[in-house]
């Protein structure tokens, strides 16, 4: 590696910075985030069975949830509903279909 | 589980019993000793004392005397401290006369080889001070002071004053509770149990632009399980989704393992 005469590199003095009023808005809307991805979670229900029993389940055994047939399933960002809808069948896979949004759902 | 391996554990030698003194154990060890320290005094004609007193140790305890030790760690040891020469009696511990120092040596060997036999311990005998970590709340040790006019001490460790205790009864607490497994004791604990799609992403973008009536496609096969997880993540089933009683429901299955 080369070196340089000590003469040619000097110190960088930092400017001590002081907090000021705040100006104008960096972000102005969420556009420039549109293209994140996020991960969602489609939440069908749920129950609650106490340690015994589950260590006692065996395959084939039916676990009735806390959803009525009817009921909207979820859909979660961060662990939160975002969404609510119905799952319904797209080809061969699963889809969901949007039936309650928050208003708005703009961030 | 076996030494080296990973775990909050630590070796079992590391791990002292929890043994603390009471005045009734105190005064049973003085008086498994006072034959020894008797007779060891008639046989060099030192006056008996009063009534040996046996009390725990501290740290000043430990800090003061010229200190012998018989007996090997593990196996109870015994620590005899004398006063630095000129503090004791003079016949004794005088630095004046050969024959006195003499004296003192053998007299001082003679008691170490009574410790060591009534401790059932090796003879071999070396110098220095107990360790300081002896003088110590739970498992401490214990300190004889003034064996004789000379002052001698005499220091036994928790293992060899707590051997010449009668033993203690093992006997489970009277209204003591059977052992159970951990699965038994966790038996009623009651465990939240989440049935959700596999993730799917999504552009930001694309989430708020969503509408009612929108469909969401997701990479979840009709064919393939629900994943039934615990709010914790601590449990993975599976199961296919069903309807049970008006409700939805799944039917549980073998989860795959994850790759």
């Amino acid at each position: 590696m080369e070196t340089m005469p000590a003469a040619v590199a000097r110190p960088v003095l930092l400017e001590e910075l002081q907090p000021a009023d705040p100006g104008a808005r960096l972000v102005e809307d969420a556009s420039p985030l549109h293209a994140v991805k996020v991960q969602l979670q489609v939440c069908i229900g749920s129950a609650s069975m106490t340690v015994g029993e589950l260590l006692a389940a065996r395959e084939n055994q039916v676990l009735r949830l806390d959803r009525a047939l009817e009921q909207p399933v979820d859909l979660l960002l961060e662990g939160r509903v975002v969404a609510r809808g119905q799952l319904v069948a797209v080809d061969d896979r699963f889809g969901f279909r949007v039936t309650e949004l928050p208003l708005p759902l703009k961030v | 589980m076996a030494p080296g391996s990973i775990g909050p554990w630590v070796a079992d030698a590391d791990a002292r019993p929890l043994r603390g003194w009471d005045a009734a154990s105190l005064a049973r060890v003085a008086a498994a000793l006072e034959p020894v320290v008797g007779g060891w005094q008639a046989a060099w004609g030192l006056p008996a004392p009063a009534a040996l007193t046996v009390r725990v140790a501290d740290a000043r305890d430990l800090d003061r005397a010229a200190w012998h030790c018989v007996g090997t760690s593990g196996s109870g040891r015994a620590w005899l401290g004398s006063q630095p020469c000129g503090s004791g009696a003079e016949w004794l511990d005088s630095p004046e006369g050969a024959w006195a120092r003499q004296v003192s040596v053998l007299c001082r060997s003679d008691l170490l080889e009574r410790l060591g036999d009534w401790l059932r311990v090796e003879r071999q005998v070396t110098e220095g001070p107990p360790p300081p970590a002896l003088a110590r709340p739970w498992s401490g040790a214990v300190i004889v002071k003034d064996l004789c006019d000379a002052g001698w001490s005499l220091v036994l460790d928790a293992d060899a004053a707590f051997a010449k205790l009668p033993a203690a009864k093992k006997a489970r607490a009277p209204g003591g509770d059977p052992l159970v497994g951990a699965a038994d004791a966790l038996a009623s604990r009651r465990v939240h149990l989440r049935v959700e799609l596999r993730a799917c992403e999504l552009q930001l973008g694309m989430l708020q632009s969503l509408e009612p009536g929108d469909v969401i496609p997701l990479d979840h096969p009709l064919s393939e399980p629900l994943q039934v997880t615990g709010a914790d993540g601590g449990v993975e089933l599976a199961g296919f989704l069903g309807r049970m009683d008006g409700h939805k429901a799944v039917e549980l299955a073998l989860a795959r393992r994850r790759a």
